[in-house]
């Protein structure tokens, strides 16, 4: 048969946790939402029109340093950046696994889509 | 109407959105993104945003684990995540440079394609092939899955052609806000002659990355924006875990032609929508 270490985890134990990961992004995103609507509950909504969100929310830099300047809309997209990274994670963590592993095949493979999340979530792509 | 009304109601709606994507086995993206621009009217790029952010939160979701650990063909995950991921980023591209109404007609096109398509996948009848791959081999795809107490052996075949196919499933997922579950599970299992359970499974285990691929792309770009969705994430997180609970313990087949109608009949709005505005 073949190469693979068969009781291999090849779930990669960390990947379990963090789906406790999403949990957590998601507590963050509605805490930053409570204090949100504490201030703005009363303001009508205006996502008919398309215009781009400031670039204090389009980075995780930006979007920490808001939030400890108390913009409560950055602290919710603190919790969104933390879950759009969670994939990432995943991956990183299996990518670690197979390279301790010695499947030489598949790290490269991982590397490639780790590499194209990285890039993305950096915005190189914007 | 003011945020907070807004916040409560789009909550609601996205335990409804939720439960109804685990339950019909459609996704949760697929009406997400009518659900925001049909029934919220918000732009169509803010709700595909929105709507990739709520697919990756309920495609990591935990009760799919169980199933995946012995169905699903991880290598064969990782190996077109690279398509994925890749076509997921030039779809959000995609999302950016199309006018919204042509991105909403497409819309509507994909869903009742993805009706069809699943009706379809449940009459034919499974064909595994044996036949040794060279390719399968060397990249360690050929595998085996739980059938009637004992394991039953496959192989991967026409690779290249399915990581073009995977690759096209990541175009329409970053540019439509979709999981693109059916897709991919076409390619997988019509084009590359995967067993349907090892489809779907592994399908949902690329889901999160390609969806990621696209939002992280987005983000920059200035598509996601935090109050849209801030009760979206907690509604299909609560939603699409209970929903794959009750699967677990239920046969809905009856219910789910109630759904893909229903999927079909918000596809036709799409197009609706998209053609006179």
């Amino acid at each position: 048969m073949i190469k693979k270490v068969d009781n291999f985890k090849l779930e990669c134990m960390i990947s379990q946790l963090l789906k406790w990961g999403i949990w957590i992004a998601c507590l963050i995103t509605v805490i930053g939402g409570l204090f949100y609507l504490y201030h703005e509950g009363k303001s009508p909504i205006e996502y008919q029109i398309f215009v781009g969100e400031p670039a204090f929310l389009t980075s995780m830099r930006g979007a920490i340093r808001s939030t400890l300047a108390g913009n409560p809309e950055a602290l919710i997209q603190v919790g969104v950046i933390l879950l759009i990274a969670t994939p990432l994670a995943r991956v990183i963590a299996c990518f670690s696994t197979f390279l301790s592993h010695r499947e030489w095949l598949y790290v490269p493979i991982c590397l490639i889509t780790l590499l194209v999340l990285l890039s993305s979530l950096l915005g190189l792509y914007s | 109407m003011d945020h907070l009304t807004f916040s409560i109601i789009l909550f609601l709606s996205s335990l409804g959105a939720g439960l109804f994507g685990a339950l019909s086995g459609l996704g949760g993206g697929i009406v997400i993104v009518p659900l925001l621009v049909l029934g919220f009217k918000i732009n169509t790029q803010y709700a595909i945003g929105a709507s990739l952010v709520a697919v990756i939160a309920t495609s990591s979701g935990a009760s799919i684990a169980f199933l995946r650990k012995r169905f699903a063909n991880l290598r064969l995950g990782f190996f077109l995540e690279t398509a994925t991921s890749t076509g997921a980023i030039l779809g959000a591209f995609l999302a950016t440079i199309t006018p919204e109404n042509l991105l909403q007609i497409i819309f509507g096109l994909v869903l009742l394609y993805c009706v069809v398509a699943a009706q379809k996948a449940k009459r034919v009848q499974e064909i595994i092939d044996t036949k040794p791959n060279s390719l399968s081999h060397k990249l360690h795809l050929d595998s085996s899955y739980p059938l009637d107490g004992t394991f039953q052996e496959y192989r991967v075949h026409r690779i290249p052609l399915g990581w073009v196919l995977m690759f096209i499933a990541g175009n329409l997922s970053g540019m439509l806000g979709i999981g693109s579950g059916a897709f991919n599970v076409l390619a997988l299992e019509r084009a590359m002659t995967v067993p349907f359970r090892v489809a779907t499974t592994t399908s949902n285990f690329m889901i999160g990355v390609t969806a990621a691929a696209s939002a992280g792309t987005l983000l920059h770009l200035g598509y996601i924006s935090p109050p849209i969705v801030m009760p979206l994430i907690p509604g299909v997180l609560i939603g699409s875990f209970f929903g794959a609970k009750i699967l677990m313990y239920t046969q809905l087949s009856r219910l789910q032609l109630i759904f893909s109608t229903l999927v079909f009949i918000i596809g036709l709005e799409m197009i609706y929508e998209g053609v006179t505005k």
